[in-house]
């Protein structure tokens, strides 16, 4: 049984149909790269798996389970997190308040003054940072982090909701080199701890690096599904512009 | 992220709490009023006299109280301009209904709760309604002058009720007269405004640094996008804040009408400029995400010194406001100042680098 399955799926915004019938499975320790070109259709179909709006038609199943989501809330109440391209990170909070920000630990000093339990939460967030096996502090402020470790921030946030399907948004645009390693690196870990991750990019080297399998889409039609092993980024070029109409 | 040094990807920068509050502006602000304070008192004959010392703690409070208020406005990337009619309309209520015979504690809370619903109305029309908090709180700056003006038909009201003496005691009276206490201590001397605005400090750094609230603020502050992503409760911050803003303003209203003895309605008149000043001199940062509760209350008391110092070196008043301006933006030039890193270039950085 998969892990998450989508049949059917469509969506209309007036007159345009985004998503046109797609079928998706994932399954744990899976990594999926959703690849397709502006347009295509490919965020919409994000957008309803993290519960941003239900879909017109078809239906999700998280292990077997059909659920109609509303809002992210609900999602993510079903272990579905996503880590947003903007990184939905506050600057002037620490790497530990960010990881904790929303579900934020306290308890009682002296007996009966509840406090927020700053040091709990540190503690925790520097065992799901060696986990990731990633340099961040837990204590320094994300302002002064390098891209690589704000996505250890927004990932860790993530495994301490023990999510067992995150939703990557363009994990690697606009970060250097040495950082887009760090973010492939925090990628196998959480393949590793079993979860499944699909993957938004629109840079082909990364996923070729990564993902396990590739979904293509196209004016809202997932135009292949195959294994990385059995494609080739040329290929997979000819698919996103349209050169070559399936596979 | 277009540079980042060797030391930004390698994280070597954790800040000991000490270490944060040397380079903080609540230091360098807390370093100011001492200085100044051993100037006057070597410098002046009456500076050190009681008398004086408990007038500066008077002004300091009706001002530091609300700046504890606008404070948390502030960290939410806010503003409140309303504040001072405010003050207004908490006195008004509070004072017209003791004069019609109601007992202090009845129209003490009935004026605190008419200030709250001003914050309640500011908050909905910034959190929901999504205007500009400028905007929307320039008008009820006008709006709640208005109230006040009409509700007292311009008449100055010197007259309290049956709960007169009680209302000019919490206004001026020291600490241990309130409690009770019969003694002739300095300390039990402390007027009640000064110690209450100890205490609110007190009060909101607990609520700011180690409750979930505080946490909340702070965030919706830095990136309000990512507070609401991660299930932060934005309105309800917002609004919050706001309404503790109008609530402190209507406390320091009511308590300012106590010491004057009377009330006219341009009670908290221009208030507002001293409460954002001395909120941005104790550091508080109005983009948003940065203030902290020692920052109001050192930042008033910064306020209150120069505006002390001022006096007793007899200078026409006409020249205060002036000083005034000159340390507000002495106090952003200093914290622009720590920001970039004291370094050789830093100065230059100051004039010609564009703000962040």
């Amino acid at each position: 049984m998969a892990l998450l399955s989508l049949s059917g799926i469509v969506k209309r915004f007036g007159a345009i149909e985004a998503v046109a019938g797609v079928d998706f499975q994932i399954e744990p320790g899976e990594v999926v790269g959703l690849m397709g070109d502006n347009g295509a259709g490919k965020s919409t179909l994000v957008k309803m798996i993290a519960g941003n709006f239900p879909p017109d038609a078809g239906t999700i199943e998280v292990e077997g389970r059909p659920v109609r989501f509303h809002k992210p809330v609900e999602a993510r109440s079903m272990g579905i997190e996503v880590v947003y391209q903007d990184l939905a990170l506050c600057d002037n909070l620490t790497a530990s308040d960010n990881v904790f920000l929303g579900r934020e630990r306290w308890r009682l000093a002296f007996g009966f003054i509840p406090v927020l339990n700053y040091r709990g939460m540190r503690e925790r967030s520097r065992a799901l940072f060696e986990e990731l096996k990633s340099e961040t502090r837990a204590g320094d402020p994300v302002r002064r982090m390098s891209g690589g470790q704000r996505q250890a921030v927004a990932i860790a946030r993530t495994r301490l909701a023990q999510a067992k399907i995150i939703l990557m948004d363009e994990p690697t645009a606009a970060i250097s080199v040495r950082q887009v390693k760090e973010v492939l690196d925090l990628i196998h870990r959480l393949k590793e701890q079993n979860i499944a991750v699909i993957l938004i990019s629109h840079r082909m080297p990364d996923v070729f690096a990564v993902c396990d399998r590739i979904v293509v889409m196209r004016r809202g039609r997932k135009v292949a599904d195959k294994p990385i092993a059995d494609t080739s980024p040329e290929e997979v070029t000819g698919l996103i512009t349209g050169a070559i109409h399936s596979a | 992220m277009a540079n980042v040094s060797i030391s930004d990807v390698s994280g070597r920068r954790t800040q000991t709490p000490l270490r944060k509050f040397l380079i903080s502006q609540e230091f360098w602000v807390t370093v100011a009023v001492v200085v100044m304070a051993l100037w006057l008192l070597i410098n002046t004959d009456a500076f050190d006299t009681w008398r004086n010392l408990r007038n500066a703690m008077l002004n300091m409070a009706f001002i530091g109280i609300i700046a504890l208020g606008q404070t948390c406005v502030i960290i939410t990337a806010g503003i409140d301009l309303s504040v001072g009619s405010v003050m207004a309309v908490g006195a008004v209520g509070t004072g017209m209904l003791m004069t019609s015979g109601w007992g202090i504690e009845g129209a003490f809370v009935l004026g605190m709760l008419a200030s709250m619903a001003v914050g309640l109305f500011n908050g909905i029309l910034v959190a929901l309604v999504k205007l500009p908090p400028f905007v929307v709180t320039l008008g009820t700056l006008s709006i709640c002058r208005t109230i006040a003006m009409v509700a007292t038909n311009n008449q100055l009201i010197y007259e309290f009720g049956p709960d007169q003496d009680a209302l000019f005691l919490l206004g001026t009276g020291g600490i241990g007269a309130i409690l009770g206490i019969d003694s002739d201590s300095r300390l039990l001397d402390l007027p009640f405004p000064f110690v209450m605005m100890i205490v609110l400090t007190l009060v909101l750094s607990y609520f700011l640094y180690l409750t979930r609230w505080g946490r909340h603020i702070y965030a919706v502050g830095g990136n309000e996008q990512a507070a609401r992503l991660t299930g932060v409760p934005v309105a309800y911050v917002k609004i919050s804040a706001y309404v503790f803003c109008s609530a402190s303003a209507g406390l320091s209203g009511i308590l300012m009408m106590g010491w004057a003895g009377s009330l006219n309605n341009s009670i908290g008149l221009n208030y507002e400029l001293r409460v954002i000043a001395s909120a941005v001199i104790g550091g508080a940062n109005l983009m948003g995400g940065y203030a902290s509760a020692y920052g109001a209350f050192i930042g008033a008391a910064l306020l209150e010194i120069l505006r002390n110092s001022l006096v007793l070196l007899k200078i026409d008043t006409n020249y205060h406001l002036g000083f005034l301006g000159l340390f507000i933006i002495f106090a952003v030039l200093l914290e622009r100042l720590r920001d970039s890193r004291i370094k050789p270039s830093a100065l230059m950085d100051l004039f010609f680098r564009r703000p962040r």
